[in-house]
């Protein structure tokens, strides 16, 4: 034996090695495993004081209340299934993928990850890795829904006449001291009132914006209505307070307006392009169509969910477990504002 | 032996190391509803379930048990329930139409399931307090004590004189503290979270032989000391404990100390890999069962 440990040391030493190290994998890899349960033939999540906390029970404490849950499986299968994608809507779920996915690795990525992937599973996708089906759900149902309203614009637009709806420019003058100002901004100013006078606001503002960002877009800040706020528009209200008093062509007098981050106090024109309800909707701007689009949803209680049954019809749906079509039907009342 | 029996161990160790335990319902592959091609079975919803809500509904479920042993339904408590849905329900008159719109067969339910478990957890608090005792005194130091604060070093000195010639530390306060100060010399619970006062006095308050006054003016380590003196009026904790439950039950830290606490008495242990996996990157603390997590926790707290 002992000739035999002599002759083949080196072999053995290497054994031994890697036998620890394999040992060491082991272990490692098995260390964050959990053991297997189970209690009366159920698979248990967890134990408290020799309590077993199943998975049956979990699911059966939950279901009573899991009637969001069951509305949105329903609705991602029928979107899913009633729109193709087009390769614009495939880049547009890529990009809001994209923008979700950079958040991740920029913040602290696991819990983040876990935040997203526990959201994602409320809205009806199983894993972190669905975040692309998810993304292109949303773009598919903006679809849907653009398709739907297009087709009763008529009927809709109603909900949407006393709602000051208008699409609106601006030009920002950037001044050291608004209530001073310098001879070079004075002469700047007065450079901008008459390009206004003698051409068009759009023109204006992309000659002389100071704001770079709607000078691109000729000045184009968005849609506004009624309902838009500091916060949805990322300005002052006092901008946006002034927009909603001018009529249609109309443009303001030189206001102050504070930077919401920065504080800082600059001049602005602003200017309503149009308050037609039917060239907002047919803008050539997509940032303003779904704007308009997201105002009429919002101004008609439960207009999803119609767009969804009218897509429903289309398709063969058959609910094997009665509780859960009522739990839906009733979730879809309630966003109607038909419940009891 | 057959030379190739340890390269199967080690490649079956191998293997099973790599294996994880997710679990499932019984009837998985019932079907709830079929839309056009797409079918949903009850085990899809249990893992869109597990996922969002899971670690939550667990932790939930753990209180409950916990509640059982540790402070069980009363009728005290049963009263204080139905009181607390008397003044939801008069403050607005629909609440059992948006219980049952939320899931809730009614009311008797909603008391079951919220308000009673909710006035269990406060009974359970304050069971807390008495149960982990060394803990909250090692980390808050408290104490019941009559402090001034004084306008410079020499006043809070001629208050320190005051006080040990046997004059009532509010009269004290009203010649020497500062105008704007909390502390005049009212009766009031000192622990860690007093974070104007110099941690000198807070552990002297805590740690001293007997009640009375303090024998030294503290002040405060920064460059414009503040100076204060104190009379120790109790740091018994059996005897100040409902005070002390009262100020720091609401301690966000100490709610989550108190759970970990009783999940550790009765030894929490989870059996579902994905559950495992959230708690150990976000809720470390709950594991514990594994020592080496919980004490990454608690160092990162």
């Amino acid at each position: 034996m002992s000739d035999l440990i002599k002759d083949n040391w080196f072999v053995i030493l290497i054994a031994v090695i890697i036998i620890a190290f394999v040992g060491y994998f082991i272990f490692d890899s098995n260390k964050d495993n959990v053991s297997a349960k189970s209690s009366d033939g159920k698979d248990v999540l967890a134990t408290l004081a020799d309590t077993d906390i199943t998975a049956d029970e979990m699911y059966e404490d939950y279901t009573p209340f899991d009637g969001n849950l069951l509305y949105n499986m329903y609705r991602n299968a029928i979107v899913s299934q009633s729109v193709t994608p087009t390769k614009e809507m495939e880049d547009e779920a890529k990009s809001l993928e994209n923008t979700i996915r950079s958040r991740v690795s920029s913040q602290n990525s696991e819990v983040y990850k876990d935040a997203i992937e526990a959201e994602l599973a409320s809205y009806g996708y199983d894993s972190y890795d669905k975040l692309y089906d998810y993304c292109l759900m949303t773009v598919e149902q903006k679809s849907m829904n653009k398709k739907y309203v297009t087709a009763h614009f008529d009927e809709l637009k109603d909900s949407m006449k006393d709602s000051k709806a208008r699409i609106v420019r601006v030009i920002k003058l950037e001044v050291a001291d608004p209530e001073n100002l310098t001879d070079e901004e004075k002469k700047k100013q007065e450079n901008i009132d008459n390009a206004i006078d003698s051409g068009t606001f759009a023109d204006a503002a992309t000659a002389f914006s100071d704001d770079a960002t709607t000078a691109a877009k000729d000045g184009l800040l968005g849609y506004m209505d009624s309902t838009s706020s500091s916060s949805s528009l990322g300005v002052d209200q006092s901008l946006i307070d002034q927009a909603l008093e001018l009529k249609e062509g109309a443009t303001s007098d030189w206001i102050e307006v504070q930077d919401q981050s920065s504080g800082v106090v600059s001049l602005y024109k602003v200017h309503v392009d149009t308050t037609d309800l039917e060239k907002i909707f047919n803008s050539d701007d997509d940032t303003v169509q779904d704007a308009f689009l997201y105002s009429i949803l919002n101004a008609t209680p439960g207009l999803e969910v119609t767009v969804l049954e009218d897509s429903a019809k289309k398709l063969d749906i058959k609910f094997e477990d009665k509780a859960v079509q009522e739990k839906i039907e009733n979730y879809m009342d309630q966003l109607k504002g038909d419940a009891e | 032996m057959n030379k190739k029996v340890p390269l199967l161990v080690l490649s079956a160790l191998m293997l099973a190391g790599c294996s994880v335990h997710n679990t499932s319902i019984n009837d998985a592959n019932e079907q709830l509803m079929t839309i056009g091609n797409t079918t949903y079975t009850k085990g899809d919803e249990y893992t869109m379930i597990k996922k969002s809500n899971g670690p939550a509904l667990v932790i939930q479920k753990a209180q409950e048990i916990i509640y059982e042993k540790e402070v069980p339904v009363t009728d005290a408590m049963k009263k204080e329930a139905q009181e607390q849905f008397d003044q939801i329900s008069q403050a607005n008159p629909d609440t059992e139409t948006q219980l049952k719109n939320l899931g809730y067969s009614g009311k008797d339910e909603y008391i079951e399931k919220v308000l009673l478990p909710s006035v269990q957890a406060e009974a359970l608090m304050d069971k807390y307090f008495v149960d982990d005792q060394d803990t909250i005194e090692s980390q808050y130091h408290p104490s019941l004590a009559q402090v001034v604060q004084c306008e410079d070093e020499e006043n809070a000195k001629k208050a320190l004189e005051a006080l040990k010639d046997g004059k009532d530390a509010q009269e004290v306060a009203k010649q020497y503290a500062v105008d704007s100060s909390s502390y005049k010399g009212d009766e009031t619970l000192v622990t860690t979270n007093d974070t104007a006062l110099p941690t000198r006095l807070i552990n002297a308050l805590a740690t001293a032989k007997k009640p009375g006054v303090m024998d030294e003016v503290y002040a405060t380590d920064d460059d414009q000391p503040s100076y204060y003196v104190a009379v120790l009026v109790s740091n018994n904790y059996d005897e100040n404990v409902d005070q002390i439950a009262e100020m720091l039950g609401s301690d966000s830290s100490l709610s989550k100390g108190c759970l970990v606490y009783y999940l550790t008495k009765y030894n929490f242990e989870v059996h579902d890999q994905e559950l495992f996996d959230y708690y150990k990157t976000n809720s470390p603390e709950y594991l514990v069962t594994r020592p080496d997590l919980t004490e990454t926790a608690s160092e990162t707290d």
